[in-house]
């Protein structure tokens, strides 16, 4: 029998089993009180406009800390679940690679479900508050996000280009460009 | 030897159970599952051990994965000791993950979004999308086939057969014409969006982008470009509560 080296690791000592029940009452009190206050606060102080920033900002930061927050998740799971299987792995058992192997795959499929709808949710929610901008607002953001875009697609561009010839061929293809665009 | 159709539909979830332990391993058992069937009837002990081997840590490119499960299945057929089969799968690791992402992340996937952008903006519209595509996936499953069935002819001289292959070749053409592609693409593009809101708007564009490029690239990791855009969305906030 070929050997199999499974690395086990002990489990962690998980937050919710150290904190004591009533700990989190009292987190969850203080700020379910905190939150309201705040925005009560932040209401009066920021324009509706400035509220729509807020929400464009907090849901990009949403979901682009949980893309990453989630396939993350999704890893450790699957790696959960083999260390589950592991007896089943070192005796040769093609159903345990089959259920492993359909179950992570229905992970995978929860995950991008679940960001395709929040990222609908964000959208939805955020409509309303976009429409209602004035020009120069609409123009801000319009200025912003293609000065971002164009900002990553360089950074992106000149980083994966290293610094051999494909460097070279980037710089001779952006003089091309830059000459196409000039003449359209 | 059977199942080599089966085997080359499920190498596209091979990544199914990518894990931090294991990596491909998982998905490169399922894929195996259907080329060790006939091992089964032949010789049940070689079998079991042929599949607990298929599914150990094991990781590279996905799309040239079935070069290292045809030469290892071809490998357990031809009843090679089971402790090389395993330093064959070890030693195909590296190589296989360089070759593919130099083909494909670093090669053909920028030299056709390049393509089809340079497409877009002079009026193919979602023809360049469709052909987009359409071209990435002809490669990849052409490089699939060719890789499942160079494994299953090569066996333990796989190595050999990749060295003898057209992969170098292509990687030293490929990453030069992605290099020019995205070269074209962007300030083609950048125009076409940019015409829309006039010259000061697009010069604003353009000192955002400048910025973003200076700052992303002087704090690396720290600020990423989505962390970037974060930031300027802050600050665009503050400025409109400063000067409503």
């Amino acid at each position: 029998m070929a050997s199999v080296h499974v690395q086990v690791r002990p489990a962690p000592g998980r937050l919710t089993d150290r904190v004591p029940a009533q700990g989190w009452f009292v987190v969850s009190a203080v700020f379910h009180y905190l939150g309201p206050a705040f925005a009560v606060l932040l209401f009066a102080q920021v324009d509706v406009l400035g509220v729509a920033w807020l929400r464009i900002a907090t849901a990009g930061l949403v979901l682009a800390v949980l893309g990453g927050f989630s396939l993350s998740a999704v890893r450790r799971a699957n790696a959960r679940a083999i260390q589950r299987h592991s007896a089943a792995l070192a005796a040769g058992e093609s159903g345990a690679i089959r259920r492993l192997q359909y179950a992570s795959l229905a992970r995978d499929a929860g995950r991008a479900g679940g960001l395709t709808a929040l990222g609908l949710a964000c959208a939805w929610a955020l409509a309303e508050p976009v429409a209602a901008m004035d020009r120069s607002t609409g123009l801000g953001l319009t200025l912003v996000a293609l000065g971002c875009a164009l900002s990553a697609a360089i950074g992106g561009a000149i980083r994966s280009a290293g610094r051999g010839p494909r460097l070279r061929w980037l710089g001779a293809g952006a003089l091309v460009g830059l000459l196409a665009a000039a003449l359209r | 030897m059977n199942g080599g159709w089966r085997a080359w539909l499920r190498l596209f979830a091979v990544q199914g159970t990518w894990n931090y332990e294991r990596m491909l391993g998982v998905g490169m058992g399922y894929a195996a599952e259907p080329l060790l069937d006939d091992l089964k009837t032949v010789d049940p002990v070689r079998h079991t051990e042929a599949v607990v081997r298929s599914a150990e840590f094991f990781n590279c490119h996905p799309n040239l994965a079935g070069l290292a499960l045809g030469a290892t299945a071809r490998a357990e057929y031809d009843g090679v000791p089971g402790a090389q089969i395993v330093r064959l799968r070890t030693a195909l690791c590296s190589p296989l993950g360089a070759l593919g992402d130099q083909l494909f992340w670093a090669g053909l996937v920028p030299l056709l979004v390049g393509a089809a952008l340079v497409a877009v903006v002079l009026g193919a519209r979602w023809w360049a999308v469709l052909g987009f595509l359409l071209l990435y996936n002809v490669a990849r499953v052409a490089t699939g086939v060719w890789s499942l069935r160079t494994g299953l002819d090569a066996g333990m001289s796989v190595g050999g057969a990749i060295a003898k292959s057209w992969i170098s070749g292509a990687i030293e053409r490929v990453g030069p014409a992605a290099g020019f592609a995205i070269g074209v693409a962007i300030p083609l593009v950048a125009a076409w969006y940019l015409e829309v809101i006039g010259w000061p708007g697009a010069l604003g564009a353009l000192a955002v982008a400048a910025t973003g490029v200076a700052v992303t690239r002087w704090f690396g990791a720290a600020l990423t470009a989505v962390r970037f855009a974060l930031l300027a969305l802050v600050l665009l906030v503050l400025f409109r509560w400063v000067l409503p």
